[in-house]
């Protein structure tokens, strides 16, 4: 069975900035399906069909995952590297999508095979311009790995 | 009387004359040959002897006084002869013959007797070769003699020079012994000769008196075990650990090791004590050299306890910097992650009130949400440059040799933006390749000349130059505007954080950027200055220090950091 639906999980704490990052993610690009994950731990059972995310309501996997740092219960670093070493998702571009633009971040991160590193600007003119552009540039014009079909949707 | 004359003149005889007939020739030839044999035989003992007088050494000589009288008796015959021709005394001429013939006879037989022996003597050339080999035999003999004598002489020499030899000697001898006691009696040791056979002190200094407080005939009459405590620190008794160092030095090793001793008060000294045989036949010395180690004890102790109260607070004060900086770390990190969000959300959200209510919005209301979204970016601009300073503290050198004329290339190309629709004069000297963190370099320029554009604002036509002069203290580098400038008075302020000389709405910042290039400075080990005047421009000094190879970057560091 191929997972099909949500074309981004969108992991981040923050409902002030889920609403500006979905705003401009919409703004100007047809984005058909956007999975929020509140938490470390949501996004997880959501990418490995658990808990809530179990049997009946397990769902697609991502072409792209949007990855704050700083989250509750398990946090981006942690959320990144399960990603990254399961087989079954390691091939879905991450970007990460944070405040910080701290060199322990970034090494953290680009070491655990992070494929992008967003700082989010202050400036939602710019906020919005960097939004659009790795949409455009992620979904549109880098091509994505063939969707693996044999063992999706089983618990991981 | 009557016999003598009838000896003489016997009466009755005739004279011999008449034998010859008074023949006048034949008398005369009887009477002169008879007188001249016997002249010549009464001559020839006398020179007989006078040889056997003369030469004493001629062996037989009483032979010669035989030879002697036989002549002189032959010659009187003789005589006699020439007396009976005229008178006819033949009785005395008998008589004389008779005793001729006696000495005669005696002669013969001594001389046959002698004869032997006469023949044994040697001859003249014999006696000259013994002569010879006589003299040779004297020659070498004194030859022996004198090399003898010389023998005799270099001996004597000799002796006297190995005398003054051993008076010398013995002189430096006891010098020596006076010099030794001397060392030994002024030494700042304790020194003790010990007879291992007695166990008791035979000799000792006058520090071991005032060491161990006694007189010297006080210590003489002790041992080690009476002048230490029973027991020694580490919990052996004294007499068997002092047994024990002793048969060291009895097998010529010579220990050094701490000892407790007591003295007559009974105070307790540390001791460092070394023991050596002394070489000396027959009898078991050993001569101990003690230390009075209290002060050096105490000192000891004091570094202990120094030390041991360094480490802790070098320890506590590590704790404490790395709980600050971790305290800082975990602030600078929250300050990243949190404190650009709501910021990040009012200015998000105003611009969506204005994006989608604006036409609603009466216009002082917008102009309201350009304050609040001004200020936002303010804010943010505070928050950045303060982890900017935060990060140029924590963070390592990355050191490297730099060409800074292409980063003031690359800085000024990146001021563009700022720069644009002003005349800006570049004024660009040749700068040195200097060993620095280009990263960090780039941000000192970047707020050096950002700041330079920013306080020309007002001038129609900027200069800003860059160069490099050399001082007493090596190469500087500087970058002088014609801006504004500022008073001298303020200087101090100038690289202090959130210091600003100028208002806001004059010219805007955040009061970090110097602050920062004074902060990367101090990390390269340099120094700037600042010199100005209110509207005459600004110009800043600054230098990079002594060569960067005092601050090495460990590779691993390096290879993190990339």
């Amino acid at each position: 069975m191929i997972r099909q639906g949500a074309e981004i999980l969108l992991v981040d704490d923050s409902a002030a900035d889920v609403e500006l990052t979905l705003h401009a993610l919409k703004e100007r690009a047809p984005v058909s399906d956007v999975h929020v994950a509140r938490d470390g731990e949501e996004a997880l059972n959501f990418l490995f069909c658990l808990g809530d995310y179990e049997g009946a309501a397990c769902r697609p996997l991502p072409q792209l995952i949007l990855l704050d740092l700083k989250l509750p219960k398990v946090d981006g670093i942690a959320v990144l590297r399960r990603v990254k070493a399961d087989r079954r998702t390691r091939s879905i571009p991450v970007i990460v999508l944070t405040s910080s633009g701290e060199d322990r971040d970034l090494l953290a991160t680009y070491e655990l095979g992070a494929n992008s590193y967003i700082q989010k600007p202050v400036d939602f003119d710019r906020f919005r311009e960097t939004v659009y552009t790795l949409g455009e540039y992620w979904l549109r014009m880098n091509l994505a790995p063939p969707r693996e079909r044999s063992n999706s949707g089983e618990p991981g | 009387m009557q016999f003598l004359r009838n000896l003489v003149f016997p009466a009755g005889f005739m004279p011999h004359g008449y034998c010859y007939l008074w023949t006048p020739g034949l008398i005369g030839l009887h009477v002169a040959s008879d007188s001249l044999i016997a002249l010549s035989y009464f001559s020839i003992p006398l020179t007989l002897l006078h040889i056997a007088r003369k030469r004493r050494d001629i062996p037989f000589s009483w032979m010669f006084l035989c030879f002697g009288a036989f002549i002189v008796a032959c010659g009187s015959t003789h005589l006699l002869e020439v007396w009976t021709i005229w008178f006819p005394s033949y009785w005395l001429a008998g008589g004389v013959k008779a005793a001729t013939a006696a000495v005669s006879v005696v002669t013969a037989i001594l001389l046959i007797s002698v004869t032997p022996r006469a023949l044994a003597l040697p001859g003249i050339d014999w006696l000259m070769e013994i002569n010879q080999r006589l003299s040779n035999e004297v020659e070498r003999r004194a030859k022996a003699e004198s090399s003898l004598r010389r023998v005799s002489e270099d001996l004597e020499e000799r002796v006297a020079e190995r005398t003054a030899e051993l008076v010398a000697a013995n002189q430096s001898l006891r010098e020596s012994e006076l010099r030794y006691r001397t060392i030994v009696e002024h030494a700042p040791e304790a020194i003790v000769v010990l007879d291992l056979a007695s166990d008791r002190f035979v000799d000792l200094n006058q520090n071991a008196e005032r060491l161990f407080g006694m007189t010297r005939d006080e210590l003489l009459r002790v041992g080690p075990v009476e002048v230490s405590p029973p027991y020694q620190p580490d919990g052996r008794p004294s007499n068997t650990a002092a047994r024990a160092e002793l048969q060291k030095a009895l097998d010529f090793r010579t220990p050094r090791f701490e000892w407790t001793h007591r003295d007559s008060s009974g105070r307790e000294i540390p001791c460092e004590i070394s023991l050596v045989r002394l070489p000396l036949s027959g009898r078991a010395l050993v001569r101990g050299s003690i230390l009075d180690i209290s002060e050096r004890k105490k000192s000891i102790e004091e570094i202990h306890r120094l030390n041991a109260e360094l480490e802790l607070r070098v320890k506590q004060r590590t704790a404490q910097l790395e709980a600050a900086n971790r305290d800082l770390e975990s602030f600078t990190y929250s300050v990243s992650h949190d404190l650009r969000a709501p910021l990040r959300h009012v200015d998000g959200f105003s611009r969506i009130l204005v994006d989608e209510f604006g036409s609603q919005l009466p216009p002082g209301a917008l102009v309201h949400i350009d304050r609040v979204r001004k200020a936002t970016a303010h804010m943010g601009h505070l928050v950045d440059d303060l982890l900017n300073l935060a990060r140029v503290g924590r963070g390592m050198l990355t050191v490297v040799p730099t060409d800074l004329n292409r980063v003031v290339a690359e800085t000024i190309a990146a001021l563009e933006a700022d720069a644009r629709g002003r005349k800006i004069d570049w004024r660009i000297g040749r700068l040195s390749t200097v060993e620095c963190d280009p990263g960090l370099m780039r941000q000192v320029f970047s707020n050096l000349l950002g700041n330079a554009v920013k306080f020309t604002r007002p001038r129609e036509s900027a200069v800003i130059e860059i160069g490099e002069i050399q001082t007493d203290g090596g190469a500087e580098i500087f970058v002088r505007d014609n801006g504004v400038g500022f008073a001298m008075k303020y200087a101090d302020k100038l690289f202090q954080v959130f210091q600003r000389l100028h208002r806001e709405d004059e010219f805007e910042g955040t009061g970090v950027g110097l602050a920062i290039v004074h902060r990367i400075l101090q990390k390269h080990g340099g120094t700037i200055r600042a010199e100005s005047s209110p509207g005459n421009g600004a110009a800043f000094f600054f230098s990079l220090g002594p060569p960067r190879a005092a601050i090495a970057v460990p590779a691993a560091v390096l290879k993190d950091a990339e």
